[in-house]
């Protein structure tokens, strides 16, 4: 009884060295994966993060990213599993066979799971205190949060840790020993063998899933972005999703199908082999297969957006805060300008700094509801999306702010959208029709973004303040000079604590002026919104690489499991009289086919959700398509280069198997 | 001149290691005449599938020839011998060895396929095998539809397809019930009496009892043979359980 004792552990052990190369990537991934749960949780439950300054946005960010995680991780996890127990039901049965009770079976996957369980952990979290102060540093340089703070190892993150992977190994185990449970020895030493059976409708279902894709990419590509764009792109997202999975399992199918009928081409060496193996291989792998494409394009567009959004941060910066302080008046009293530059002047000299970009412009600006080529008053129930604002200015004002000399008649109009082109010869204003002179492209109280809808507003320049006045009068706004708002902006270098005290010092001064408004300093803004996108872009990274890891993961077990269906095979075909190099050389082929479908498949749909994705990264004023485009083709090749590397890493184990 | 000759045929297997030495055949000579159908039996370890193997070109064998219709197989490369294998030779398997990816019928054409036959060429030759081997209607079956009766008919079909020169048959009915076995050896016999040469391993004495002579082979060595002559079946099945406990009895003499 004591040498029983003695022997289920040790088996256990043995068993975990003896399949090596299913264990070794199945501990990888898990050790990654509460790695990134730990170190999640050791930022998260940080006493030093409540102290942080504008930490706020980056924490609700890892906060949904560690939730997150946990969801995605169980049903990964459970997956490996699944693929480790299918791979060792032989070897139970064995086991049963020679004597083994189901019982003793029991204890010794307990073992194993223990041992696995405390390999994880032990390892997740060295790691994890190893690096965890230097990925909290990246963390706070992505969201640029400058702080000088210790890092602290909170206990409780630990706990969380050990409670969560007990969950999942519990989990697994508890499967695990219901399938041994069930199954007889006679059941466990049978592999599964043979092909599936064909699925039926194959015609329907691969015209339903190209249908499917198809009605996706017209979403996406041919998406505006409105109040439903976000409905839109669920919708692709799940309709691309089910139709690649029809595609995949139906689609392919019926296209080997065909090939296979016409018998002329079908019967020709090198085809045949390739078409009967790819049949069969996509009987059993399609739904795998467009796993790895949907996994593959989720991998390529998360990190298209991460590291774009990365590049560009200073461009949505700018576009967003072009200046870093505000003042707004109303009245057009020109002495105020006079009296504010003054002030500005005794300040700089006194914290020896320089506003810079100085701007002042005065006008009126409406809140109405654009219906083609007329603007009217907006009523409660009118779509947001058509909802804008109209910005009237005089032609002098234009003259003094760009330099070009104008002409309007009372008529006739200047025009400028900060959105899409307006692109009408006529505009309605107050019932009256004006004839556009002439509408510009660049203009310098607001930068034009053709993408951005939802904060876009347009410029009209009239004639002179009478024409402004009337228009202004009729939707509600009583003309007068006394009605006029003014805005001066600046923006100047210098430290957080500088530019706030420097800022606030101003502010008290400009709050006495005559016709003061409001006063709003954007720097402070600016770096709540770079601890937002700091924080989604540490997601990203973090989900980039999961999303990576367990894709190479996927492929990895998919090759070994046909590794060992294909030793037979090779057998055979070697007795029926083909060579060595002939078989070598087809199932290269087939397994190039295999690995290259989804990168197809993904590259095709990453290309095609880009345009959509582009649309929505407007909304977060990320408006620089060039970037997007050069990170797009970057990610794409860099992506190809890391699957074909894998491909050829795992090819290696396959024949290793094939060979054996 | 025979159609299959076997001379001082021997074979050694040495260890990965290079350790010990194993003597598998040793001196083997035989031949087969054209038509004949020639079973040959011995225990498990007797040599009986290195045998079948060298003969299959599917492995070497340290010396001796094996000269099939004049043809030397030693003389020949690797890469000769498969085109060699797969149109001189034809197998049948214990455990079938058809390719689950492909339909019985395709199971059929690989041979041809690999040849590269033209497609109205194979179904021509397909249709009036199949009717004999009783599998026209499983054909576009695969393997792993249909019973090991069936899959083992199919795999003689694959077998005779190529209009082999020899048949090579190792334990043929070792995974089928009595009533597959006896199916499968009256097709035996039939192909036999249309000309075809058959060379059968087997453990089974009511398969061996169907050929036309039965060759003994014991410790790496043809140790005795008899022919069917005029005997129906049930008189050569009873000389060769007597055959049998002749050397099952000498054996034990040796021992003791």
């Amino acid at each position: 009884m004591k040498q029983k004792k003695k022997i289920l552990p040790a088996l256990a052990i043995g068993n975990i060295l003896k399949n090596k190369a299913t264990y070794v990537p199945y501990l990888g991934v898990s050790i990654f994966a509460m790695f990134t749960y730990f170190v999640f949780d050791l930022i998260l439950k940080n006493d030093v993060m409540q102290s942080i300054p504008r930490a706020t946005y980056a924490m609700v960010l890892v906060q949904i990213g560690f939730f997150l995680l946990g969801i995605i991780m169980i049903p990964f996890l459970y997956y490996t599993n699944s693929f480790l127990i299918k791979r060792r039901k032989k070897e139970l049965g064995l086991y049963s066979i020679l004597g083994m009770e189901k019982k003793h079976i029991g204890i010794m996957m307990f073992f194993e799971s223990i041992l696995i369980y405390v390999i994880v952990l032990v390892v997740a979290i060295v790691l994890g205190l190893l690096f965890s102060k230097l990925i909290f540093l990246l963390l706070l340089n992505m969201a640029k949060i400058t702080v000088d703070a210790s890092f602290s190892i909170s206990p409780k993150a630990i706990v969380d840790s050990i409670i969560f992977y007990a969950l999942i190994t519990g989990i697994n185990l508890f499967v695990n020993l219901i399938q041994v449970g069930k199954a007889n020895p006679a059941e466990l030493m049978s592999e599964a063998k043979g092909g599936e059976k064909e699925p039926k409708h194959l015609f329907i279902l691969s015209l339903i899933g190209i249908l499917m894709i198809g009605y996706g990419y017209y979403l996406a590509v041919f998406a505006k972005i409105n109040s439903e764009i976000f409905l839109d792109f669920f919708l692709a997202v799940l309709l691309v999703i089910i139709g690649t999975y029809f595609v995949f399992t139906s689609g392919s199918i019926a296209i080997l199908k065909r090939m296979k009928k016409n018998t002329k081409k079908y019967y020709q060496g090198a085809n045949f082999i390739t078409v009967s193996g790819m049949l069969y291989r996509m009987k059993k792998n399609g739904a795998s297969l467009s796993n790895i494409c949907i996994f593959a394009t989720m991998v390529m567009i998360t990190v298209i957006c991460t590291i774009s959004i990365y590049f560009g941060m200073d461009s949505i910066i700018s576009f967003k805060y072009p200046r870093d302080i505000v003042v707004d008046f109303i009245g057009a009293d020109e002495t105020v300008v006079v009296n504010l530059e003054k002030i500005l002047t005794e300040e700089e000299s006194m914290y020896q700094m320089s506003p810079k970009d100085n701007l002042y412009y005065q006008y009126k600006k409406l809140f109405l509801t654009k219906e083609g080529s007329n603007f009217r008053i907006t009523k409660d129930d009118d779509n947001y999306g058509n909802r804008t604002s109209l910005i009237l200015m005089t032609a002098a004002e234009y003259q003094r702010l760009s330099g070009n000399s104008v002409n309007l008649s009372d008529k006739e109009v200047l025009f400028y959208s900060t959105g899409a082109d307006y692109a009408e010869n006529t505009v309605e204003l107050a019932g009256m029709t004006f004839t556009i002179q002439k509408e510009f492209q660049d203009f310098i109280i607001g930068r034009k973004e053709k993408n951005n809808v939802y904060e876009a507003y347009y410029v009209t320049i009239v004639k002179d303040a009478s024409v402004m006045d009337e228009i202004s009068a009729f939707y509600g706004l009583n003309g007068g000079p006394e009605n006029i708002s003014s805005i001066y902006t600046f923006s100047f270098d210098g430290s957080d604590e500088e530019i706030a005290s420097f800022s606030q010092s101003v502010y008290e001064k400009v709050a006495a002026l005559p016709g003061f408004a409001g006063y709003t300093n954007y720097n402070e803004e600016q770096l709540q919104v770079q601890s937002m996108y700091g924080g989604l872009m540490f997601i990203g990274v973090f989900f980039g690489s999961i999303f990576f890891i367990c894709l190479i993961i996927i492929m990895y077990y998919k090759q070994i499991t046909e590794g060992f269906e294909d030793q037979k095979n090779f057998e055979i075909m070697q007795k029926v009289g083909m060579s060595d190099e002939e078989i070598r050389m087809t199932i290269k082929k087939q397994i190039r086919l295999v690995f290259a479908l989804p990168l197809v498949g993904a590259i095709v749909h990453t290309l095609v959700g880009m345009q959509m994705v582009t649309m929505l990264m407007g909304v977060i004023w990320m408006f620089e398509l060039e970037l997007i485009i050069i990170c797009t083709v970057g990610i794409l090749l860099l992506f190809a280069l890391f699957y074909g590397y894998s491909y050829k890493k795992t090819a290696k184990a396959y024949y290793k198997i094939v060979k054996m | 001149m025979a159609l299959l000759e076997v001379i001082n045929l021997k074979k050694v297997y040495t260890t990965r290691l290079g350790g010990t030495k194993v003597q598998a055949l040793d001196q083997v000579n035989f031949t087969v005449e054209k038509g004949e159908y020639v079973a040959i039996m011995g225990e498990s370890g007797s040599g009986k599938t290195t045998l079948l193997n060298l003969m299959a070109s599917l492995d070497r064998p340290t010396s001796g020839q094996i000269i099939l219709n004049g043809i030397n197989m030693e003389t020949m490369k690797q890469k000769q011998l498969c085109g060699f294998r797969r149109e001189h030779l034809g197998f049948v398997f214990q455990d079938f060895n058809l390719l689950d990816s492909l339909t019985l019928k395709d199971n059929i054409f690989l041979p041809l396929v690999l040849s590269g036959k033209d497609y109205t060429d194979m179904a021509q030759r397909l249709l009036p095998l199949a009717n004999k081997l009783a599998i026209s209607d499983i054909l576009e079956k695969y393997p792993y539809e249909v019973s090991g009766g069936q899959k083992q008919r199919a795999a003689v079909a694959r077998a005779l397809i190529t209009n082999p020169q020899i048949l090579l048959a190792d334990e043929p009915t070792g995974a089928l019930d009595s009533k597959a076995s006896d199916q499968l050896l009256k097709i035996f016999s039939e192909v036999n009496k249309d000309g075809q040469t058959i060379f059968m391993v087997t453990h089974s004495v009511q398969a061996a009892s169907r050929a036309g002579r039965v060759l003994f082979i014991k410790d790496g060595c043809v140790f005795h043979q008899i022919y069917r002559g005029t005997s129906s079946n049930e008189e050569m099945y009873r000389k060769i359980t007597d055959s049998l406990t002749v050397i099952q009895t000498k054996k034990q003499e040796e021992v003791s």
